[in-house]
């Protein structure tokens, strides 16, 4: 059963998607699907070795291109919808122990290439509005299959989030004139306090109003939309701003540091979106070395995050531990 | 609902040298685009080299 089920009170799409209850679950050694799959061995989602990075379809999708129709009537208080989209598994390595903070910075811009390319593919299709790149990593967000992969969701409408964010933008820009996150990005490089790692088409840093103690924005230091407004060059400073922040996460407790990374690219709707700025998002749930930071009653309830503590402070301790690239 | 056209080119038409520098380090894009055991789900196989190896699969995708 898969459908999107109407909330009136946020005035947001929920899917349900029972069918995921059953997806894989810490699989036993010699059982990852998302190894490649070797002679007479378990069969994988990956039926060959000879790749640098493998995309295919989630087995167990929220969105599906052909949908089944709704299990539920539909009504006035609640809309419901087919749950039309596409998930895609992004496997980052044929390796199945080395984190994404692990892989040679050569392999972080070939995945920058092929995440340019999906953004390029899924943008086109007729029912997508919103392609969402992200990445979890670590039980503590709840990864269930270790090796080292992110997932795209290609939406059927922009979700709530985004849209909230890109009406603050085209708001911004009508009172201002000026980009909202060039105007964050400006504001914060003036600042400095908040940097941690800069080159010469992004910067990174733990924002002004960060809501986690490590969290963590790569913005671009020139106005792009999306993924596929930016040369291979560009790519390439992403890659390298990529590795030193997560090298650096990794020091900062000396462990595989877990994380969600939100990759922001602007809808897909053929709206216009000028007023909108390409921009990479970091949540870490650690806040020290043993303590996780939960969300809990002010965080789900009320939708108020409590940052406990100061994010110029976190920044300075990132900022030490970033090294140089090397290729 | 809206029918969607090609808004941007991609920006790299810029730098033309450099780009070409940067692109012979990390070897030319390529993709294979297959269809999985189940017949009904795709797979693309990302390789990067200077070794052409797309087969008739090479992708265009279904949109």
């Amino acid at each position: 059963m898969s459908e999107l089920r109407w909330n009136p009170l946020y005035g947001e799409w929920t899917v349900t998607a029972t069918h995921r209850q059953d997806r894989t679950f810490f699989p036993p050694p010699g059982y990852c699907p998302l190894c490649p799959t070797v002679p007479s061995g378990f069969p994988t989602e990956v039926a060959e070795p000879d790749y640098d990075i493998v995309v295919f379809q989630n087995k167990f999708p929220s969105l599906q291109p052909n949908p089944p129709e709704p299990a539920i009537e539909s009504s006035e208080l609640y809309p419901v919808r087919p749950a039309q989209g596409l998930c895609e598994v992004v496997v980052y390595t044929p390796e199945h122990n080395w984190s994404l903070a692990q892989q040679p910075a050569a392999q972080i811009y070939k995945l920058m290439q092929v995440w340019q390319d999906r953004f390029a593919d899924l943008d086109k299709h007729d029912f997508v509005e919103y392609v969402f790149i992200f990445e979890n990593k670590g039980e503590a967000v709840g990864v269930t299959l270790p090796h080292p992969h992110g997932q795209i969701y290609a939406y059927p409408f922009v979700p709530p989030r985004m849209a909230k964010k890109v009406e603050q933008c085209r708001r911004h820009k009508e009172k201002t004139g000026v980009n909202l996150i060039a105007n964050i990005l400006e504001n914060e490089r003036n600042s400095g306090q908040r940097i941690v790692a800069e080159n010469e088409s992004f910067t990174a840093f733990i924002p002004f109003f960060a809501r986690y103690p490590y969290e963590l924005h790569i913005y671009p230091n020139r106005h792009a939309e999306a993924l596929t407004d930016f040369s291979l060059k560009e790519l390439r400073d992403l890659a390298a701003i990529f590795k030193q922040v997560l090298k650096a996460f990794d020091k900062l407790f000396d462990v595989s540091f877990p994380y969600i990374m939100a990759m922001n690219n602007r809808p897909s709707d053929a709206a216009n979106y000028d007023s909108f700025d390409f921009h990479v998002e970091f949540y870490p749930p650690m806040r020290t070395a043993t303590k996780l930071k939960f969300l809990a009653g002010s965080e789900v309830g009320a939708g108020m995050f409590i940052n406990d503590i100061l994010p110029e402070e976190k920044a300075a301790e990132l900022r030490k531990l970033v090294e140089p690239v090397v290729w | 609902m809206r029918a969607k056209f090609i808004r941007r080119l991609p920006i790299k038409i810029q730098m033309e040298t450099e780009e070409k520098s940067i692109e012979t380090e990390a070897g030319e894009m390529h993709k294979r685009r297959e269809n999985m055991a189940d017949g009904e789900r795709y797979i693309i196989f990302y390789t990067f080299g200077d070794e052409k190896i797309e087969t008739e699969n090479e992708v265009k995708e279904n949109v």
